[in-house]
C-alpha cells in the first residue's frame, strides 16, 4: 500500500462506496457506537476542555521546537541503546528497513499496527525482497488476508462482515469454524502466535516518542504491539517526525485524550513504554532496537499555514463523527488517511493534482473540529485548501472559476442581484411544474441537476423580500399619516 | 431599539415570507427596523468554495451596509457566523477593512439569540398548535455556540408540542455548494436527516437557518412524493412559528 | 546514528521553523504542566476511596480481583490459579517471591496436587529460547506489578532480568499481585514517578514498562468485543493490603 491506494477518480470511488449497502450500514453502526461511547467517557470528565487545551498546547510546544525535540529524542534513544536512523522520504525509510532486515538475513517479520508503514508502502518493498510480512492486528490481518485497503485508521476492517471474514479465512487459511467473532479471533490468535514465536524481526509504530528519555510507546488492545516488541530478537520502530512529546508527564495528557477520543474507552488494555532494547542479562525483549524517524513531507508542513495538522495523534475521532465519512467510508478518500484529517493531510503530502477533490468532501459542519482532542481546526484547514486551489494555485476547473466569479459579481451588488433574480424568477416560473417546483428534466442541467435529482426545488419569487418589505414600509407610513 | 436586519439572499429570493415573519416578530417586540436596500449576500457561498477573492465584493458590500448599525440581526445563522467569525480571516491583509469588519463583528446576532440575549425576551406571545421538531444547524449551534435561545423561545409558545430530534447535531448535508458539488453524498445525508425527522412523528420541522431548511424541505417533499414518508411535513423557519398567534 | 544525516535532518526542521541561521536551539524551556486539570483531579479522595475506584473500574471492565493480606498471599495465589482451571504456572524470580517464600510454597504444592498445577520459575540465565518457549507453554503467569492506577484499574508492570515481558503476555491467564498502598488515583502520578525514576538514573530505567488494564481484547470484527486477542485471555488482580 502507499499513501494513496486508489487512483481512480474521486466520483468513481464515492459512487462505489455509496452503493455498498453493507459497508454504509457498518460504518453508520460503528459511528453510532463510537458516538455514544465517546460521549459517555468524555462526559465523565468535566475538565475535558481544559485537557483538550492542554493537549493542543503540548503538541504546539513540541512542533514549535521540533528540531530540538527530535534531536533530544534521538540522543536519548541512542543513550538507551537504540539505533536511530533518519529518513527524508518513503523510499529512504523502506530502504533503511530493508537493509537492516537483509543484514540479519531476516525471512519473516511480524508487524503490529502502524499506518506510517502503510504511508511509506513498507510491506510491498519487503515482500518484493522475498520477506514474509505478517500483519498481526486482527483487522490488519483480515485486510492482508483479503487483500483489501483499510476503511478506518483505528478499526480498519469495519467494511467486512463476519460471514465474509469466515469465507476468506476458509478459502485462504483453511479455517473450518463458524462466523462467530470470538471463534475467529481465537483462530487468528493461534495462527499468528506461531509466527510471533518464529519471527526474526518485530515491526512497531510509535504513538508517542518521549524526547527526555528516548522512549517509544505503543497503545494497543490486542497485545500484538507487546508481542512484536517482546519476542523477536530485532525490533524496528517506525516513527513519524512529529509524534514526539517532551516527557513522561505529557503521556498522561495524551493518553487521556487518545483513548477516549479513539474508541470511547478510558484506556487501552496495554500501553507499552520501551526505552532501548533489553538490558544485559534480560532473557526476552529485542536484542537490538532500530528506530527510523521519517519526515516524508512533514517538514514541509511545519512552520506553515497547516502546521496545526501536525498536532494530529491519529485517534480517528474526526472520522468517527464526520457525516460525510459516515456515507463514503475510508474508501471514498482512497488514502490511508481518510476522513477530515485525511482530507487535510493527503493533499499536503501528495498535492492538489491527485488529492484536490478531498477538501471538498466536507460540508464544513465543524463536527470534526469540535471532536478533535488536540483542537485542530480541521474544517478551517479544509477551507484553506479550497482557497489555495481556487485563488492562489488556480487549479480548479476554468468553468467553475467562471461561474463563481460571475455569480460573486451579482451577489455583491444589489442592482445586479435585482436584475438577475428577476430574470431568474421569470425563467423558473415558466418551467416550473404545477406544484411550483422544478420539473424532472432539470435533473440533466449542470449544477441545478445536482439538486433536483434528489430534492424538490421551488422557483425564485417574483416579489422578493426586499419588495415585500418596501410595501410593508409604505403601508406603515400610510397608517401613520392617517 | 433600532436594529438593522440582514435578510439573507436565500430568504430574499426564495422565502420572502420568512423575512416578513421576522420583521413582524421583531416589530412586535418593539424594534425599529432598518433594512438596507444595498444588502445582498454575506459572501459565504464563495468563501466556502475557496473563492475568497471573488467574495470580496459581497463581503465589503455587507460591511458597508451594516457597519454603522447599533445592532444587526441576521435571519439565518450561517450568515451571522460568517460575518461575525470569518470576515476577519478573509480580510487579514487589508487592515482598514479588517478594522471595519471587527467593528461589525461585535454587533451582529443570530435572530433567536438577539431576542433572548439582547432583548431579554423568552416569550414572544406566540401560539402554535402543532407537533414540532427542531433542526439545530451546525453553524448556529456548533460554530456560533447559540444552543439554548431557539428552545427557550419555542418552549414558551402556547400549545406547541416540541419533540426532540434524534442526533440533531448531525449535519443535514447542505454545506453550501457542497450540495451541488457532491450531490450524491448530499442526497444520502439529507435523506437520513429527513427520515429521522419523519420518525419523530412531528408535522413541522423548524430551524433558524433557511439554507438547511431549504435542503431538508426539498428532500421531505421528494420523499413524500415517492411515498417514503407518509405525510407532508411542513418546514418553517422559527420566525414563522414565533409570528403565529 | 549517522551524524551527518542527523544534522541534515534536524537542519531541515530548523529551517522550516525559521530558526536564526537555521540553528537548532541548545535549550528549550520545558512545558509547564502546573495549570493542567490533571494536577488537581481526585486530590480530595481518601486512600480508601481510591481503592474503591480501582475495584469499581475492575467490575466495569470485567476484571477479577481478590483482596488479601500478606500472610494469606500464598494461598490466595493458589486459589486464583485453581479458579482459572490450574495448569502450568510461570512466575518470576523477583524479590516478592523470596519475601513470601512462594517458590517453596509452589514446590510444596507441586508435590501434593497430583499434577494439577506445575510450576516454572523465570530464570534469565537459561537464555532466550528456553524462557520464551517455556512461558509460551505455560497456562498461567504470575507477576508483581510495582503500582496501580485507580481511575482505569491499571497495573504497571516493569520488565527486568528477574521478570521478563513474556510472563504477563504469553500465558492465557495473567495473575497480577499488587499492593493496595501502591495504587494512586491517576496516570498522572505514575508518569510523575517514571520521570523521577528516569531522571534519578537513566541507565537503571527499565527497558520495558507496560500499563496493563485487564486481558487482551479486540473488537475488530463488527465491533463485537472479544477477550483474548494476542495476549492473555483472562486475568485476576490480587490486591494485597499490607
Amino acid at each position: 500500500m502507499s499513501l494513496i491506494y486508489d487512483n481512480r477518480p474521486y466520483k468513481t470511488r464515492i459512487k462505489e462506496c455509496l452503493a455498498d449497502d453493507f459497508k454504509v450500514a457498518a460504518i453508520k453502526k460503528a459511528q453510532d457506537v463510537f458516538y455514544d461511547k465517546r460521549n459517555s467517557v468524555v462526559d465523565e470528565v468535566p475538565e475535558w476542555l481544559d485537557f483538550r487545551a492542554e493537549a493542543a498546547a503540548i503538541r504546539d510546544h513540541v512542533l514549535n521546537n521540533l528540531d530540538y525535540y527530535v534531536n533530544q529524542f534521538a540522543e536519548n534513544a541512542e543513550k538507551a541503546g537504540s539505533k536511530v536512523h533518519f529518513a527524508f522520504d518513503d523510499k529512504e525509510a523502506t530502504q533503511i528497513a530493508l537493509q537492516i532486515l537483509r543484514d540479519r538475513e531476516a525471512k519473516m517479520i511480524v508487524k503490529s499496527k502502524t499506518i506510517l508503514t502503510e504511508e511509506i508502502g513498507l510491506n510491498e518493498v519487503l515482500e518484493e525482497a522475498g520477506i514474509e510480512v505478517n500483519e498481526t492486528d486482527l483487522a490488519e490481518f483480515i485486510l492482508q488476508t483479503a487483500v483489501s485497503p483499510p476503511s478506518h485508521i483505528v478499526v480498519p476492517g469495519l467494511h467486512f462482515e463476519r460471514n465474509r471474514i469466515r469465507d476468506i479465512f476458509a478459502e485462504k487459511l483453511g479455517y473450518t469454524g463458524t462466523e462467530n467473532p470470538e471463534e475467529m479471533t481465537h483462530f487468528v490468535r493461534g495462527y499468528v502466535r506461531e509466527r510471533f514465536l518464529k519471527a526474526d524481526v518485530g515491526v512497531n509504530g510509535c504513538n508517542f516518542a518521549v524526547a527526555s528519555s528516548g522512549t517509544c510507546t505503543i497503545v494497543s488492545n490486542e497485545g500484538n504491539g507487546r508481542m512484536a516488541s517482546s519476542i523477536p530478537k530485532t525490533q524496528l520502530v517506525f516513527l513519524g517526525t512529529e509524534r514526539i512529546v517532551p516527557d513522561f508527564k505529557a503521556l498522561d495528557i495524551m493518553m487521556e485524550m487518545l483513548n477516549r477520543s479513539a474508541v470511547g474507552s478510558k484506556i487501552s488494555n496495554y500501553f507499552s513504554m520501551m526505552t532501548g532494547p533489553q538490558k544485559p542479562g534480560e532473557a526476552d525483549g529485542p536484542e537490538e532496537t532500530h528506530i527510523i524517524i521519517i519526515d516524508n513531507g512533514r517538514s514541509g508542513i511545519l512552520g506553515g499555514t497547516f502546521q496545526e495538522m501536525l498536532r494530529c495523534i491519529r485517534c480517528g475521532a474526526c472520522m468517527n463523527i464526520c457525516p460525510v465519512y459516515r456515507h463514503i467510508s475510508g474508501h471514498g478518500y482512497g488514502s490511508v488517511y481518510p476522513g477530515p484529517m485525511g482530507a487535510v493531510l493527503t493533499p499536503l503530502f501528495k498535492g492538489y493534482e491527485v488529492a484536490g477533490d478531498l477538501p471538498y468532501a466536507s460540508t464544513l459542519c465543524g463536527a470534526c473540529t469540535e471532536n478533535c482532542p488536540v483542537a485542530i481546526p480541521l474544517h478551517e484547514l479544509l477551507m484553506e485548501h479550497r482557497h489555495i486551489m481556487a485563488d492562489i494555485e488556480k487549479t480548479r476547473p476554468k468553468a467553475e472559476e467562471a461561474i463563481f466569479t460571475a455569480a460573486a459579481k451579482v451577489f455583491g451588488n444589489a442592482t445586479l442581484f435585482d436584475l438577475g433574480t428577476k430574470a431568474g424568477a421569470i425563467g423558473m416560473n415558466m418551467i416550473s411544474n404545477n406544484e411550483g417546483n422544478m420539473p424532472k428534466w432539470t435533473q440533466a442541467v449542470p449544477v441545478m441537476g445536482g439538486w433536483t435529482k434528489s430534492k424538490e426545488m421551488g422557483s425564485l419569487k417574483f416579489k422578493k423580500f426586499r419588495d415585500l418589505y418596501a410595501e410593508h414600509e409604505k403601508n406603515k407610513k400610510k397608517k401613520e399619516n392617517k | 431599539m433600532k436594529i438593522h436586519l440582514f435578510q439573507q439572499c436565500l430568504i430574499d429570493m426564495f422565502y420572502p415570507h420568512v423575512g416578513m415573519a421576522g420583521v413582524h416578530v421583531l416589530e412586535n417586540l418593539g424594534c425599529e427596523l432598518v433594512v438596507p436596500k444595498k444588502q445582498v449576500c454575506c459572501g459565504q457561498m464563495f468563501t466556502n468554495s475557496g473563492y475568497n477573492k471573488a467574495a470580496m465584493d459581497a463581503i465589503k458590500n455587507t460591511i458597508e451596509c451594516f457597519e454603522n448599525a447599533e445592532y444587526v440581526v441576521s435571519m439565518s445563522g450561517s450568515c451571522a457566523f460568517a460575518i461575525r467569525d470569518e470576515y476577519h480571516h478573509f480580510l487579514k491583509d487589508e487592515p482598514e477593512w479588517l478594522h471595519r469588519a471587527e467593528k461589525l463583528s461585535s454587533k451582529i446576532y443570530e435572530f433567536t439569540e438577539f431576542i433572548t440575549d439582547v432583548l431579554g425576551v423568552e416569550d414572544v406571545g406566540a401560539r402554535f398548535d402543532e407537533t414540532v421538531t427542531y433542526h439545530t444547524s451546525c453553524h448556529v449551534t456548533r460554530l456560533m455556540g447559540v444552543k439554548e435561545p431557539p428552545f427557550k423561545l419555542l418552549r414558551n409558545v402556547k400549545d406547541i408540542k416540541l419533540i426532540e430530534l434524534p442526533r440533531a447535531d448531525r449535519c443535514c448535508g447542505f454545506g453550501g455548494t457542497f450540495s451541488v458539488k457532491n450531490p450524491e453524498i448530499n442526497e444520502v445525508m439529507t435523506r437520513e436527516k429527513a427520515l429521522e425527522i419523519a420518525s419523530t412523528g412531528a408535522n413541522v420541522i423548524s430551524g433558524s437557518d433557511q439554507a438547511c431548511l431549504m435542503n431538508i424541505a426539498g428532500m421531505l417533499d421528494r420523499l413524500h412524493k415517492e411515498g417514503a414518508i407518509d405525510r407532508r411535513i411542513k418546514v418553517m423557519h422559527i420566525a414563522e412559528i414565533l409570528n403565529c398567534r | 546514528m549517522d551524524e551527518a544525516k542527523r544534522k541534515q535532518f534536524i537542519a531541515r526542521l530548523s529551517r522550516a521553523l525559521g530558526r536564526e541561521q537555521e540553528l537548532c536551539p541548545a535549550y528549550v524551556e520545558g512545558f509547564d504542566y502546573s495549570k493542567g486539570p490533571q494536577e488537581t483531579m481526585f486530590q480530595d479522595l481518601s486512600h480508601e476511596q481510591v481503592i474503591e475506584m480501582f475495584k469499581a473500574e475492575c467490575d466495569k471492565n470485567g476484571t477479577k480481583y481478590i483482596n488479601t493480606t500478606p500472610d494469606k498471599l500464598g494461598e490466595t495465589i493458589l486459589a486464583a490459579i485453581a479458579d482459572w482451571g490450574n495448569g502450568k504456572v510461570v512466575f518470576p524470580s523477583s524479590s516478592e517471591v523470596e519475601e513470601y517464600k512462594l517458590k517453596e510454597l509452589f514446590e510444596q504444592d507441586a508435590k501434593s496436587n497430583n499434577g494439577e498445577r506445575t510450576y516454572f520459575q523465570w530464570d534469565a540465565s537459561l537464555g532466550r529460547e528456553v524462557c520464551i518457549s517455556n512461558t509460551a507453554n505455560a497456562d498461567i503467569g504470575v507477576t508483581f506489578p510495582y503500582c496501580g492506577i485507580a481511575e482505569t484499574a491499571t497495573v504497571v508492570q516493569a520488565s527486568d532480568v528477574e521478570s521478563g515481558r513474556a510472563i504477563s503476555l504469553l500465558p492465557d491467564t495473567h495473575i497480577a499481585v499488587v499492593y493496595t498502598d501502591s495504587i494512586r488515583p491517576r496516570m498522572t502520578q505514575t508518569m510523575e514517578h517514571l520521570q523521577e525514576r528516569y531522571d534519578a538514573d537513566p541507565s537503571a530505567f527499565p527497558s520495558n514498562i507496560c500499563l496493563i488494564s485487564g486481558p487482551s481484547r479486540t473488537a475488530d470484527i463488527e465491533l463485537v468485543r472479544v477477550d483474548g486477542a494476542h495476549g492473555p485471555i483472562q486475568c485476576t488482580y490480587i490486591l494485597v493490603d499490607r
